[in-house]
């Protein structure tokens, strides 16, 4: 071989290696998730739940407080939209809460992000944005983020901002709306449209928040599919009776509180939705770095 | 000649080529610990509390690693279903099952939830032991 042959390989090897572990850093790859399928409602919900999970996607979930026994209510309370890329394994979170309750009351998001979100919330310094972005190799998270204009515009980072490591194999959704359950569901209008009225039924369909206490009578929940048997659009009518607990400084009621819920997420974008990185600086390490890169060629 | 050093040059570019991408995948459905919603009944002729499981869903060993009561300040603990341990009770709970927590001492109560994997704890639920004031109320 002469020197020139050598280099020429060389340099073709190193190309490709180098444009392979981009495409795997970037995790651009073929991507094409099975749509949901079922006969009953119940099967047909649950596989539009679970299609979620592998589907790029957006969900805008809006939340009004309805009624509130100790205080204030028929007042929009938050937003939350989740940008699903799952495609290029990129997810992004963007909590706003604009007015809430008084005292404790349990956060009206799902997962545990939801209830990060929530539990930082100062009620005298509203509005209060959180944004948590993950890949398959690092988390991004500024807990006090200046509050987006709209609810889909790209969000912006501050600067409590930092960047850490993850190596999960997790899905980057932190739970979800419609879990697995026994409940039959009543025909809606239409034959997308399904609801679950008795509170039995409700409390097994949606993901309640520790602390919950017990649900009113009046709670409800209704699923659209889309022609495709996806989720498209969750009403979620929720009413608690929360009983003031001695770790609960504000104590804004002495006997049982009831507390109602109107949220809606509406889910769109399917196939195409994008999770960009929310723009800013965040802080953090070399080690950091290094570990997310690993993990990020690791993963594809 | 210059096949010979293609071939091995493409070799090495391609060493790591096996792993291809993954396909799209739903395992982690659902990531959310089983709705359980309890109620508690204080009986203080036998320093306990009955904890009932009134509605949510089924708690099982697919979803649940252990569930337990726990004395608010105490070690005092009764595990009501468990993988590993002895208890009270057998997979799968379902809504109308009770369970009788002893205080020992006057103490609120923590349920306890474990997850699948055995690496993450949550309390589900608090109660605390009402006082002689709302008893007779």
């Amino acid at each position: 071989m002469n020197r020139r042959q050598f280099l020429a390989a060389s340099g073709g090897a190193v190309a490709s290696l180098g444009g392979y572990l981009g495409l795997r850093v970037a995790d651009i790859r073929p991507y094409d998730p099975d749509p949901p399928s079922g006969e009953t409602p119940r099967e047909r919900i649950v596989a539009a739940a679970r299609h979620r999970y592998a589907a790029d996607h957006r969900a805008l979930t809006r939340v009004r407080i309805t009624e509130d026994s100790a205080g204030a209510s028929g007042y929009d309370a938050a937003w939350y939209r989740e940008s699903h890329q799952h495609s290029r394994r990129r997810h992004t979170h963007v909590f706003t809460t604009r007015q809430r309750p008084l005292g404790r009351v349990p956060t009206p998001f799902y997962g545990l992000l939801g209830v990060f979100h929530w539990g930082v919330v100062d009620i005298d310094d509203l509005p209060h944005t959180s944004i948590v972005h993950f890949t398959d190799g690092s988390v991004l998270a500024s807990w006090d983020a200046p509050t987006p204009t709209t609810p889909t515009d790209r969000p912006n980072l501050a600067s409590d901002a930092i960047r850490g490591a993850v190596r999960g194999a997790e899905s980057g959704m932190g739970g979800e709306w419609i879990r697995p359950h026994r409940t039959s569901w009543t025909a809606g209008d239409g034959d997308r449209t399904f609801v679950v009225t008795d509170r039995d039924g409700y409390a097994q369909v949606v993901t309640l928040p520790f602390g919950a206490g017990n649900l009113a009578p009046d709670c409800r929940v209704e699923v659209t599919l889309d022609d495709a048997g996806r989720l498209a659009r969750i009403v979620d009518d929720r009413v608690l009776v929360l009983r003031p607990s001695g770790d609960d400084p504000e104590r804004v009621a002495d006997g049982p509180r009831t507390v109602g819920y109107r949220i809606v997420t509406e889910f769109d974008e399917y196939g195409a939705a994008t999770a960009p990185r929310p723009r800013g600086e965040a802080e953090t390490t070399v080690r950091a770095r290094l570990s997310s890169l690993l993990t990020d060629v690791r993963q594809y | 000649m210059f096949r010979r050093s293609f071939l091995t040059a493409a070799s090495a570019t391609l060493a790591g080529c096996g792993l291809t991408p993954s396909p799209p995948s739903t395992e982690s459905y659902p990531e959310s610990p089983p709705n359980v919603l309890l109620s508690f009944e204080w009986v203080a002729e036998a320093a306990a509390v009955d904890v009932t499981f009134v509605r949510g869903n089924h708690v099982t060993a697919a979803n649940t690693a252990e569930l337990l009561v726990r004395s608010a300040e105490s070690d005092r603990t009764t595990v009501w279903v468990s993988r590993e341990h002895d208890a009270a009770s057998e997979y799968p709970l379902t809504p109308g099952a009770t369970l009788r927590h002893s205080l020992g001492e006057p103490s609120g109560v923590r349920v306890v939830w474990a997850a699948p994997n055995g690496r993450k704890r949550s309390v589900l639920a608090a109660a605390d032991r009402p006082t002689p004031t709302e008893r007779e109320g």
